[in-house]
C-alpha cells in the first residue's frame, strides 16, 4: 500500500464523520507523510498501522469513548472500581448506603481535593484539571461503568444473547422503516391535499366568476367557500414543505445514526486487543 | 514500557513537546518529539492534538513550507496554564511513588 491508497482508504473509512473532522484528519495524515518523506513513507504506512485502525481511533475519540486508548486517568480507574465495588453492594442491604457514601467521599477527596485544588465544589467533575471538554459530562454513570467490565465477557454475553439481539435489532429496524414509511405516506397525502384544495379552490372561483355573479349572495358564499380552501391548500403545503425539509432529513440521519452506532459499537469491540 | 500512559499524562507530554517550540511546530515533529519518551503509536496523537486544539489548549496556523500548507500547534496561554497544572501534578505525584518505591528499599 502507498500513501495515496491509504489516505484513500482512510477517507473512505471517515465516511460517516463530520465533513470538517474528515477533512482536518485527512489535512494532517497527508501532512505527516509530506513532513516524514517519501524515503519513508512505507515505515509511517506500518507504523500508523491500517486505515482501519487509524479510522477507528479518530472515530472513537469523536464519541468520547476513552476506553478505546486501553487506558485512563488515574481518576478514571478510581471511578470504575467504586463503581464496581458499587454495584454488588446495592442489592446487599443496609450497610452499603453508608459506604457508598464513604467511597464516595473518598473518590472525591482523591480526585476532587487533590487534584482540583482551590476550585470548590466539583461533585460531578471527577476529572478537575484533567477535564477536557466533554469527558466529564460523558463519563458520568453508565457509561463509565460499561467500560469498567472486561470486553472478553461482554463479548461472550452479546454472542450467547445475539437471537434476542437480533430480534430486537430487527423489530426496532422495522419500526424505524414504518416510522419513516408512514412520515412519507403522510408527506404524499399532505401533498395531494395541498394540490387538491388549490386545483378545487381556483375551480370554484372560475365557476363564481362564470356562472353566480348574478346571484351576489351565492357568488360571495361560493367565492369565500373557494379562499377557504386555496387557504387550506396553502396550509397543507407549509405542513409538506416543514415535513419534508426539516423532519424528515431528520429522522432519516437519526436513523442512520442508530443504526451507525449499532455497528460502530460492534466494530470496537472487534478492534480491540 | 510497562506502565500505562493515561490520557491526562499523554495531554501533558504533548503539551510540553508543542510548548517547546515558540513558533509552533507540527504533528509530524510532534510525533518524532514524543516518541523520544514514550513508546507511543503514531496514530494515536492525532486524537490528542485535535482534543487540545478543541479545548483551546493549543491553536492552530498554516504556514507554507516547501510548496505546501503546513499546519503548526501551538500552546496557548490557556494550554499553558493547563501544563503548569500537569507539572505541579507530576511532581507531587512522582515525589511520593519515588518516595514509596525508595522506603520499601529501606526497611525490607
Amino acid at each position: 500500500m502507498n500513501r495515496k491508497e491509504f489516505l484513500g482508504q482512510l477517507e473512505r473509512l471517515l465516511w460517516d464523520i463530520p465533513e470538517q473532522e474528515r477533512r482536518e484528519a485527512l489535512e494532517y495524515y497527508s501532512n505527516y507523510f509530506e513532513d516524514a518523506g517519501e524515503e519513508n513513507e512505507s515505515g509511517v504506512i506500518q507504523e500508523l498501522g491500517s486505515p482501519g485502525k487509524v479510522a477507528a481511533i479518530i472515530k472513537a475519540d469523536l464519541a468520547e469513548n476513552r476506553g478505546d486508548y486501553g487506558e485512563y486517568t488515574e481518576s478514571g480507574y478510581t471511578d470504575e472500581r467504586f463503581d464496581e465495588r458499587k454495584m454488588p453492594d446495592i442489592p446487599g442491604g443496609h450497610k452499603s448506603e453508608k459506604e457508598q457514601k464513604d467511597q464516595k467521599e473518598e473518590g472525591n477527596n482523591w480526585d476532587g481535593t487533590r487534584y482540583t485544588g482551590p476550585q470548590g465544589e466539583k461533585k460531578e467533575e471527577y476529572d478537575g484539571p484533567y477535564r477536557r471538554a466533554g469527558y466529564g459530562r460523558y463519563r458520568s454513570g453508565e457509561q463509565s461503568r460499561k467500560q469498567g467490565r472486561s470486553w472478553p465477557l461482554i463479548l461472550v454475553i452479546i454472542i450467547l444473547t445475539s437471537p434476542i439481539w437480533g430480534g430486537i435489532g430487527l423489530g426496532i429496524l422495522g419500526g424505524l422503516l414504518g416510522l419513516v414509511l408512514g412520515l412519507a405516506g403522510v408527506l404524499i397525502g399532505l401533498l395531494g391535499g395541498c394540490i387538491g384544495l388549490i386545483v378545487g379552490g381556483a375551480g370554484l372561483i372560475v365557476d363564481t366568476l362564470l356562472f353566480h355573479l348574478s346571484t351576489p349572495a351565492v357568488a360571495m358564499v361560493s367565492f369565500g367557500t373557494a379562499l377557504l380552501l386555496i387557504a387550506a391548500g396553502i396550509l397543507f403545503m407549509l405542513g409538506f414543505a416543514w415535513i419534508a425539509i426539516k423532519c424528515f432529513p431528520a429522522l432519516f440521519r437519526w436513523c442512520i445514526d442508530l443504526i451507525q452506532r449499532f455497528l460502530h459499537r460492534g466494530m470496537q469491540g472487534g478492534e480491540r486487543r | 514500557m510497562v506502565f500505562n500512559t493515561g490520557a491526562a499524562l499523554l495531554d501533558a507530554i504533548v503539551l510540553a513537546v508543542v510548548s517547546k517550540e515558540s513558533e509552533g511546530t507540527y504533528g509530524y515533529k510532534i510525533t518524532q518529539d514524543v516518541r523520544q519518551v514514550l513508546e507511543v503509536s503514531e496514530s494515536t496523537l492525532y486524537p490528542v492534538l485535535r482534543r487540545l486544539q478543541k479545548d483551546e489548549c493549543l491553536e492552530t496556523y498554516d504556514q507554507e513550507y516547501g510548496g505546501r500548507n503546513r499546519r503548526y500547534y501551538k500552546v496557548t496561554e490557556r494550554g499553558m496554564a493547563q501544563l503548569n497544572l500537569y507539572r505541579a501534578e507530576w511532581r507531587s505525584y512522582s515525589r511520593k511513588i519515588s518516595i514509596l518505591f525508595e522506603e520499601e528499599g529501606i526497611t525490607r
